[in-house]
């Protein structure tokens, strides 16, 4: 019951309740009122309700497949991380089930798109497949530094840890992770300046090109949820957890301000770049990951791996 | 709400625009991307400009639709998904205007593809587009989901 509800009704719905944050903080920016609180739920519902058009180009089983297992995968790796209370599907090495994932949207497009045979989408999936190459190295990089600090591969363990001893991000070499990881946040959502796979201008929609209907409301509510998703497990890893306290009233109060603070915080910052940033030219954006990210990500490793010898926790 | 209110409901509420020269001299685009600049802000109705046919709701159609042009309205008409509806954008879209039958105008839009909407003007102020768009909703809202 709890998996059904947490999973299908809470994820993708604040999932929608960011995407509209996103929208919102971006016509303010612009000087402009924005769209309404429903705006997100009334695209879903039109979408659902149109036609699923599939070119005669298609592969069709694979085409129709692809959006499904985006969204299960992004509400799979909602419903193993800790959120609130202990996930009841928690097991020893759920740190690596999540970040595997996480790929797996992004892998459902690359699918989806190259199964549509449409030569915008083809274009889509060779960036997006470079930009999943160039993104992932220094992403599991960072997600090893708290990962060596707390000594586990379990996110109830990372968790507990920064609950006794302060959350990662203030350490230096947590700090440095969370950075990159932040930086990481955008290229997987395709968000500027990474949105190099689904560039408007230049590729159409990328890999979505030839989606209609319900399945690409599918795979924009795999998009939303996925912007929940990516906040929740940066959470986890650096900013403390999202639990609560139950046993004592004041804590619990305070912990939920904290997890909507939280939250709410990450969207933003992601929020600030996609709006304040054009999109990169594709090499300059896999030389920040490859050149920048990698390099900062091991400087952080480095620096939790002597932290963890010499026992300086602020390192 | 019941299904079908909600579903009527969310298709005026989210309506997506694909834009289709056929021919034109640039103006009728130039109002159009005009009417979705900041200052109108049409995001407020929902509205958005989407790169792809395959995601729109509405068609926006400029132009004479000369003979090379017209097989490919015809093309770009049927991959939109259903419900659809067409606005037909400025003077030439609407009558051929000044172009009217010159030896390469296959059009006015409507011969080519059924128009809903036609919006005259040379070009149509960023306001007339707006209105258009609204009296576009209210026939997406009386169409029936699968017909067109």
């Amino acid at each position: 019951m709890y998996v059904i509800f947490m999973g299908f009704v809470v994820a993708p719905n604040v999932g929608l309740f960011f995407t509209w944050i996103h929208r919102k903080l971006g016509a303010r920016m612009q000087w402009r009122v924005g769209p309404p609180i429903y705006q997100p739920w009334a695209d879903f519902v039109k979408l659902m309700s149109k036609e699923t058009l599939v070119p005669a180009t298609a592969h069709r089983t694979v085409f129709l497949l692809a959006p499904p297992i985006a969204l299960f995968s992004a509400v799979l790796a909602f419903l193993i991380m800790p959120f609130v209370i202990r996930s009841p599907l928690e097991f020893t090495g759920d740190v690596i089930v999540v970040l595997y994932l996480m790929i797996m949207p992004a892998i459902a497009a690359m699918i989806g798109g190259s199964a549509s045979g449409n030569p915008y989408a083809a274009v889509g999936v060779q960036r997006e497949m470079t930009l999943v190459f160039s993104y992932e190295f220094p992403f599991i990089t960072a997600v090893l530094v708290p990962v060596l600090k707390a000594g586990s591969l379990r996110f109830a363990d990372i968790v507990s840890y920064q609950m006794e001893r302060g959350p990662f991000l203030l350490s230096v070499s947590g700090a440095i992770a969370f950075a990159v990881s932040i930086m990481v946040m955008q290229a997987k959502l395709a968000f500027p300046p990474f949105d190099i796979p689904e560039a408007k201008t230049e590729i159409i929609a990328g890999p979505y090109t030839e989606y209609s209907g319900a399945s690409l409301a599918l795979f924009k509510l795999a998009h939303a949820t996925m912007l929940f998703v990516l906040p929740c497990f940066v959470a986890n890893m650096f900013l403390g957890g999202l639990a609560i306290r139950f046993n004592d009233p004041v804590a619990a109060t305070i912990d939920v301000v904290l997890i909507i603070v939280k939250l709410l915080a990450l969207v933003m910052v992601m929020a600030l770049i996609r709006f304040f940033y054009p999109r990169a030219r594709p090499d300059q954006a896999f030389g920040m990951f490859w050149k920048a990210a990698t390099t900062w990500a091991a400087i952080a490793l480095t620096l939790s791996v002597i932290s963890v010898m010499v026992g300086l926790p602020y390192l | 709400m019941e299904m079908a209110g909600l579903i009527t409901w969310a298709r005026v509420k989210s309506p997506w625009l694909f834009h289709f020269n056929s021919g034109s001299c640039n103006n009728c685009d130039i109002e159009l991307v005009d009417a979705l600049t900041p200052r109108f802000d049409v995001e407020r109705f929902g509205v958005l400009l989407e790169g792809s046919p395959r995601h729109a709701d509405v068609l926006v159609v400029t132009g004479i639709v000369n003979r090379q042009a017209a097989p490919r309205l015809k093309r770009v008409y049927e991959q939109m998904p259903n419900p659809k509806v067409v606005i037909a954008l400025g003077t030439c879209a609407t009558s051929g205007g000044i172009f009217a039958e010159s030896y390469n105008e296959a059009g006015p839009v409507d011969k080519v593809i059924p128009v809903d909407v036609y919006i005259p003007g040379c070009p149509p102020r960023p306001q007339a587009i707006i209105d258009g768009v609204v009296k576009a909703l209210a026939k997406l809202q009386a169409l029936k989901s699968g017909k067109r």
